[in-house]
C-alpha cells in the first residue's frame, strides 16, 4: 500500500516540472517576440507622434472614426473578410472530403492545390494582373462574345475578383489543415456507425463535424490571419493608391507607415483587432465546450 | 461573485479614467499648438533681433562617439571626408550606409521602409543625405532637426564663406530649416542661336532677363519656330519628356495646383486640363518627335533646351555655340529653386546631435568642398571656385575663366528657395500623366484621378 | 461514395486543377522564352491584348543560363533562402510539440487564458508588428543577422495552436495508462504521442515552409547586405525590369518546395487506429 502511494506521489511530483519547462521554452519566445510587440504597438497607438511620443489617450482612435479613408478601408476589409472567409472554409472542407474519398491521384491533387502557395506572390500577382487587366486574357476571351473590355481590377466587382484570388490561393492551406484533422478521426467510429445502419449524412454530422471541431477552429483563425495577407497581392497589382473598391485597411496602414505616422497605423490595427478578439473569444468558448466532450 | 463584480467595476472605472485623460489631453494639446503657431512668428522676430545683437556662442561638444550616415546613393566625397574627420578625431567613428552600394536590389520603396523603421524605433541614422524622401512630411512630423539655430550659432557660416542664400534655401515660412543643400543644382534653359537671329525682338527681351519661367520658355520657343515645319528638322523643346514638361509647367505656379502645407489640391480644374491638352497638341503636331531623328547627319534646330549649369555657362561664354542666352529656370514670381535631392538632414532623435553638426560643418568646409571628388556648384565659396576651375580646365571652354566663373556665380546668387514638394507626389503626377500621354486615359480622367490621389496623400 | 458521385467530383477536381496549374504553367513556359519574345508579349503600351502564351515560339534556355551560370548571385540567394527557412521549420516543430504537450498534460489555473492569448496575438497583421519586432531585435542585439527573422518565426503561436487542437481528439487514456505503468514524460512523448501526431506535424511543417519561403518584408528590414539576401526579395520585383529572368527564377524557386511537399503529403493521410490499447 505504502509503496503504491509513494509511486503515485513520485509520478505526481514529476508530472509538474518537466511539462513546465517544456512550456517555458515556448513562453519565453512567445513573450519576447509576440506579447512585447503587442504591448509596444499598443503604446504607440496612444501616442501622438512616434518621435516626440506625447501621450494623447484615445485621441488617435477618435480621429480615425472621422477619417473618410480609414472608414473606406474598414468597410472594404470587413466586406472582404465576411465574404471570403466562409466561402474559403466551406470549399476547402469539400475539397478535403473529396480528396479523402478518392482512390487514385489524391496525392497529386493535394499538391496542385498547394501550388499557389509555393509560387512567389509577385509572380502570381503578375499573372492575375495580366489576366484581369484591361488588355488581359479574360477580356480577350470575352471579346469573342462581343463583351466590351472591362478593367476587372477597377470596377464595381474588383473586390469579388480579389475574393476569387484569395480563394485560389488559400484553399490549399485550409485543405491541408482539414486533411490532417480528418486523418485523426479513427476509422472505427465510422465502422461502428455502419454497423448500426447510420446514413451518410448522419455519419457526417455526428462523427466528422464533431471530431473536426478543434481543427475547424484552427482553420477559422488561420483563414482570418491569412485574409490580412491579401494586401500584398492588391499592392503589387495596383500600387499604393488603388481604386476605391480595392482600398483595404492595410493600404491605409501602409501609407501611414510611409508618412511616419505609426501611431495612426497602430490605432487602426487595434480597432480591427478588438473586433476580431471578441469574435475569436466567442468561438473559443464554444469550441471549448464541444471539445470537452471529445477527450475520451 | 462579489469579487468578480468588484474587479469588473474597477476595470470599467480605470478605462473611463484613461479615456477622459486622453481626450482632455488631446483637446488641450490642440489649443496649445494653435497658440504655438503665433509664438513661432514672434520667436522669429526675436531671433532676427537676437542675430544682430548677441548670438549665443556655440560650444563644441566632446568629440567622441559613433555617427551613422544613411544615403540612397553615396556622394563621392563622403568617404574621403569621413576618413579625414576620423583621423582628426580618433575617438569618433563614422559608419556610412549607402543603400545602392549595399543592396542587391536597390528599390526606393524598400529604402524608405527600412529608413522609416529605423527612424521611428529611435535607431535611425544620425545624418541623412536626402534623395527622394518626402522632406516636407518628415519635417512636419518632427523627424528632422531644425537647423536654423545651428546655422545662426556657427559664426563661420556667413556670406563671406558660403552662399548663404543657398544654404538657407529650404527655410520655410516658420523659419525652420530641415535640409541643407551641399550643392546648388540649378536648371537652366537656353535658346537656339540660329533661330534667334531671325527674331531680334525675342533676343532683346532675353537680353534684359536674369531668369526665366517655363511658360515664357514655351512662349518664346513657339514664336521662334512659327512658320516652320514641325518634325522635319525643327523641334520645340529638347531633352525634356512630356511628363517633365508638365511638371515644369506646374512648378511655374505651384500654388495654383498643389499647396502642400495647406493640404489643398486644385488639379481637377480647367486650368490643369488645358495644360495637359496644350502639351498634347504640341506632341501631336510633331514638335517633340525626336525619337527617329538622325542627329548626326542632318542639320537641326532646337528652339529651347535645358542644360546643367556648368555646361550652360560653357555654352554661354562660347560665341559659336548653337544655344545661347542660358539662364536659370524660375517660377512665375522669379524664385529660383534648388533641388531637394542633394541635401543633408539631421535626425532629431539622434543622440549625438552636436557631434553630427560638427561633421556636417566639416562636410561643408573649405577642406572637404575643395576635394577633387567634389564636382558641381558647391555651396562653399572656395569649394565653388575650385570645382569651377577644375571643370574649366578639364573641358575645352572658350572664353576666360573669369567670365565663366562670374556667370555661374551670378546664377547661384539668384537662388532663394528649395523645391520641397514631396517625392511621392511627384511620382503620382508622373504616373498618371504618363498614362495620359500614352493615350490610356483622357485629360479629364487624369485630372480627376490625380486630384483624388494627391488629396488622399495629403489628408490620409 | 457511389460511382456517379466519385466521377463528378473527379471531374470537378480536374477543372479546378486547370485553374490552379495555369499560373505555374504560364510561368514555366515563359521561362523558356527569349527576352525579346517576353517583351513583345507583355508590352503595355500597345492597344492589343497581352499574350500569355503557353507555347513559346522558340524554346530557349537563355533565361536559365543567365540565372544559373552567368552570375552565381542567384544560387547564392537561393541558399540564403534555405539557410533561413530550414531552421525555422525545425525550430517551429520542436518548440510547438513541447508546448502543445505541456498544454495537454498540465493543469493550472488560467491555462485557457494563456492559450487564448496565444491565439489573439496572431491576429496582428505584419505591418504593425514589424516595427516593434525591430525594436525588440535591437534590444537583443540581433538586428543584423538572420536570427532576427528566425527567432520570431520559430516561436510563432501557430504551431502550438495547431498541435494542441490536434491533440484534443487524441485518446487521453493512452497517456494515463502509460503513466500508471511508470513511463516518464519523455517516453510518453516520444513513443506514444509523436507517432499519432504525424499528420499534424506534416501539416505544420508544410504550412510553415510555405509561409516563410516567400517571406519578403522582414528580409527587407533586417537584412541589409547584398550577399545575405534571400531569393524571395529579388523575385518580388518581377514587375520591374527583366521579366524573362524573373520567370525562370520563380520556377527555379518553386520547384524544390513542390518536391518537398509532394514527399510530405504522404504523412497527411496516415490515420490512427485504436487497436491494441495494450
Amino acid at each position: 500500500m505504502d509503496k503504491e502511494k509513494m509511486q503515485r506521489t513520485k509520478i505526481h511530483n514529476w508530472n509538474k516540472k518537466i511539462p513546465l519547462y517544456m512550456l517555458c521554452l515556448s513562453l519565453v519566445g512567445f513573450v519576447s517576440f509576440y506579447v512585447i510587440p503587442f504591448a509596444v504597438s499598443f503604446y504607440y497607438s496612444v501616442v501622438d507622434n512616434p518621435i516626440t511620443k506625447e501621450y494623447c489617450g484615445m485621441g488617435n482612435y477618435m480621429e480615425l472614426f472621422q477619417n473618410p479613408y480609414f472608414m473606406k478601408g474598414l468597410k472594404n476589409t470587413g466586406f472582404f473578410m465576411a465574404v471570403s472567409i466562409p466561402i474559403n472554409i466551406i470549399l476547402s472542407l469539400c475539397a478535403a472530403l473529396g480528396l479523402r474519398g478518392m482512390k487514385q491521384h489524391s496525392g497529386m491533387f493535394n499538391l496542385i492545390f498547394l501550388i499557389p502557395l509555393a509560387i512567389p506572390s509577385a509572380t502570381a500577382a503578375f499573372f492575375w494582373k495580366n489576366f484581369f487587366g484591361l488588355h488581359g486574357t479574360l477580356n480577350k476571351f470575352l471579346a469573342v462574345f462581343h463583351v466590351p473590355d472591362v478593367n476587372w481590377l477597377d470596377c464595381k466587382y474588383s473586390m469579388l475578383v480579389m475574393v476569387l484570388i484569395f480563394i485560389w490561393k488559400n484553399i490549399g492551406y485550409d485543405m491541408t489543415l482539414f486533411l490532417s484533422g480528418l486523418s485523426n478521426i479513427p476509422e472505427q467510429y465510422y465502422e461502428y456507425a455502419d454497423v448500426e445502419g447510420a446514413g451518410r449524412w448522419w455519419k457526417f454530422k455526428n462523427i466528422t463535424l464533431i471530431y473536426l471541431m478543434p481543427t475547424t477552429f484552427v482553420v477559422i483563425i488561420m483563414t482570418v490571419v491569412n485574409s490580412f495577407k491579401i494586401f500584398k497581392e492588391i499592392y503589387i497589382m495596383t500600387g499604393e493608391y488603388p481604386p476605391d473598391s480595392l482600398y483595404v485597411l492595410q493600404h491605409y496602414m501602409n501609407n501611414m507607415f510611409l508618412s511616419l505616422n505609426y501611431p495612426k497605423l497602430a490605432s487602426a490595427t487595434y480597432i480591427l483587432t478588438s473586433v476580431m478578439v471578441l469574435f475569436v473569444a466567442c468561438i473559443f468558448m464554444a469550441e471549448k465546450k464541444i471539445s470537452e466532450n471529445l477527450i475520451s | 461573485m462579489m469579487k468578480k463584480k468588484k474587479m469588473s467595476l474597477l476595470i470599467f472605472l480605470s478605462v473611463l479614467a484613461f479615456v477622459i485623460c486622453g481626450c482632455a489631453d488631446h483637446s488641450g494639446k490642440k489649443a496649445k499648438s494653435d497658440s504655438g503657431a503665433e509664438d513661432v512668428s514672434q520667436d522669429k522676430e526675436m531671433q532676427n533681433e537676437g542675430q544682430d545683437g548677441d548670438t549665443p556662442e556655440y560650444t563644441k561638444p566632446e568629440m567622441k562617439g559613433e555617427l551613422r550616415i544613411s544615403c540612397f546613393i553615396e556622394p563621392e566625397f563622403l568617404e574621403p571626408a569621413a576618413k579625414q574627420f576620423m583621423e582628426q578625431y580618433p575617438d569618433v567613428k563614422i559608419v556610412i550606409n549607402g543603400y545602392m552600394e549595399q543592396s542587391n536590389t536597390p528599390r526606393e520603396d524598400e529604402y524608405q521602409t527600412s529608413f522609416n523603421t529605423g527612424l521611428m524605433s529611435g535607431d535611425g541614422a544620425d545624418i541623412v543625405f536626402n534623395s527622394f524622401l518626402p522632406v516636407t512630411t518628415y519635417g512636419e512630423m518632427g523627424a528632422f532637426e531644425d537647423l536654423s539655430t545651428y546655422i545662426s550659432q556657427t559664426p563661420e557660416m556667413n556670406d563671406e564663406n558660403y552662399y548663404m542664400n543657398v544654404l538657407k534655401a529650404a527655410q520655410n515660412k516658420d523659419g525652420k530649416i530641415y535640409i541643407i543643400p551641399y550643392q546648388a543644382f540649378i536648371e537652366t534653359f537656353g535658346f537656339s542661336t540660329e533661330l534667334l537671329k531671325e527674331h531680334e525682338d525675342i533676343e532683346n527681351a532675353l537680353r534684359g532677363k536674369e531668369n526665366i519661367c517655363f511658360s515664357e520658355v514655351m512662349d518664346f520657343a513657339k514664336r521662334l519656330v512659327a512658320g516652320k515645319n514641325p518634325g522635319e528638322n525643327v523641334f520645340l523643346i529638347g531633352s525634356r519628356s512630356t511628363v517633365q514638361i508638365i511638371q515644369d509647367l506646374i512648378n511655374d505656379s505651384r500654388n495654383d495646383f498643389i499647396e502642400q502645407e495647406k493640404k489643398e489640391v486644385h488639379l481637377d480644374t480647367e486650368k490643369y486640363m488645358d495644360l495637359l491638352n496644350s502639351v498634347k497638341n504640341i506632341v501631336d503636331e510633331g514638335w517633340l518627335n525626336m525619337d527617329e531623328f538622325d542627329f548626326y547627319n542632318t542639320e537641326y534646330y532646337i528652339a529651347a533646351s535645358p542644360s546643367v549649369a556648368m555646361d550652360a555657362a560653357a555654352a554661354q561664354v562660347n560665341p559659336q555655340s548653337k544655344m545661347s542666352y542660358f539662364m536659370p529656370l524660375a517660377d512665375k514670381q522669379g524664385n529660383v529653386a534648388v533641388n531637394a535631392n542633394n541635401c543633408i538632414a539631421l535626425n532629431s532623435s539622434s543622440e549625438h546631435k552636436e557631434l553630427a553638426w560638427e561633421f556636417i560643418k566639416y562636410l561643408l568646409s573649405d577642406e572637404v568642398q575643395s576635394l577633387p571628388s567634389v564636382s558641381g556648384l558647391s555651396v562653399n565659396r572656395r569649394g565653388f571656385e575650385k570645382s569651377v576651375e577644375r571643370w574649366y580646365n578639364s573641358h575645352d571652354i572658350s572664353g576666360s575663366l573669369e567670365d565663366y566663373r562670374n556667370l555661374l556665380q551670378g546664377w547661384v546668387e539668384q537662388v532663394n528657395t528649395c523645391d520641397m514638394l514631396d517625392g511621392p507626389i511627384k511620382s503620382l503626377l508622373e504616373l498618371e500623366n504618363e498614362k495620359f500621354f500614352n493615350g490610356q486615359q483622357t485629360a479629364e480622367e487624369t485630372a480627376k484621378t490625380l486630384q483624388k490621389q494627391i488629396e488622399q496623400y495629403l489628408n490620409e | 461514395m457511389s460511382e456517379k458521385r466519385a466521377r463528378i467530383s473527379y471531374i470537378l477536381f480536374w477543372v479546378a486543377a486547370i485553374v490552379y496549374l495555369a499560373p505555374l504553367v504560364v510561368t514555366l513556359s515563359n521561362s523558356f522564352m527569349s527576352s525579346r519574345e517576353v517583351e513583345k508579349n507583355y508590352s503595355t503600351a500597345s492597344e492589343q491584348y497581352i499574350d500569355m502564351n503557353i507555347i513559346p515560339e522558340k524554346v530557349t534556355l537563355s533565361q536559365y543560363s543567365k540565372l544559373l551560370i552567368d552570375s552565381p548571385v542567384y544560387l547564392n540567394m537561393f541558399w540564403n533562402s534555405v539557410k533561413l527557412v530550414a531552421p525555422i521549420v525545425l525550430g517551429q516543430l520542436i518548440v510547438s510539440v513541447l508546448a502543445a504537450y505541456a498544454f495537454m498534460v498540465m493543469r493550472f489555473r488560467g491555462k485557457e487564458v494563456v492559450f487564448l492569448l496565444y491565439i489573439i496575438v496572431m491576429l496582428l497583421p505584419l505591418q504593425v508588428t514589424l516595427m516593434p519586432n525591430y525594436i525588440v531585435a535591437d534590444w537583443l542585439n540581433i538586428k543584423e543577422s538572420y536570427l532576427a527573422i528566425i527567432l520570431p518565426a520559430v516561436f510563432n503561436p501557430f504551431g502550438v495552436f495547431l498541435l494542441r487542437q490536434y491533440m484534443k481528439s487524441m485518446p487521453f487514456s493512452y497517456i494515463e495508462a502509460a503513466q500508471v505503468d511508470g513511463a516518464g514524460h519523455g517516453r510518453i512523448l516520444w513513443s506514444i504521442i509523436l507517432p499519432m501526431l504525424k499528420p499534424g506535424l506534416a501539416a505544420l511543417a508544410m504550412l510553415t515552409l510555405l509561409d516563410y519561403w516567400n517571406l519578403v518584408d522582414q528580409a527587407v528590414i533586417f537584412i541589409q547586405e547584398a550577399d545575405k539576401q534571400p531569393l524571395s526579395t529579388f523575385l518580388a520585383q518581377i514587375n520591374s525590369g527583366e521579366l524573362g529572368l524573373a520567370f525562370a527564377g520563380s520556377t527555379f524557386y518553386a520547384i524544390p518546395v513542390l518536391l518537398i511537399l509532394f514527399y510530405g503529403q504522404e504523412f497527411l493521410k496516415k490515420g490512427i487506429a485504436i487497436t491494441g490499447m495494450k
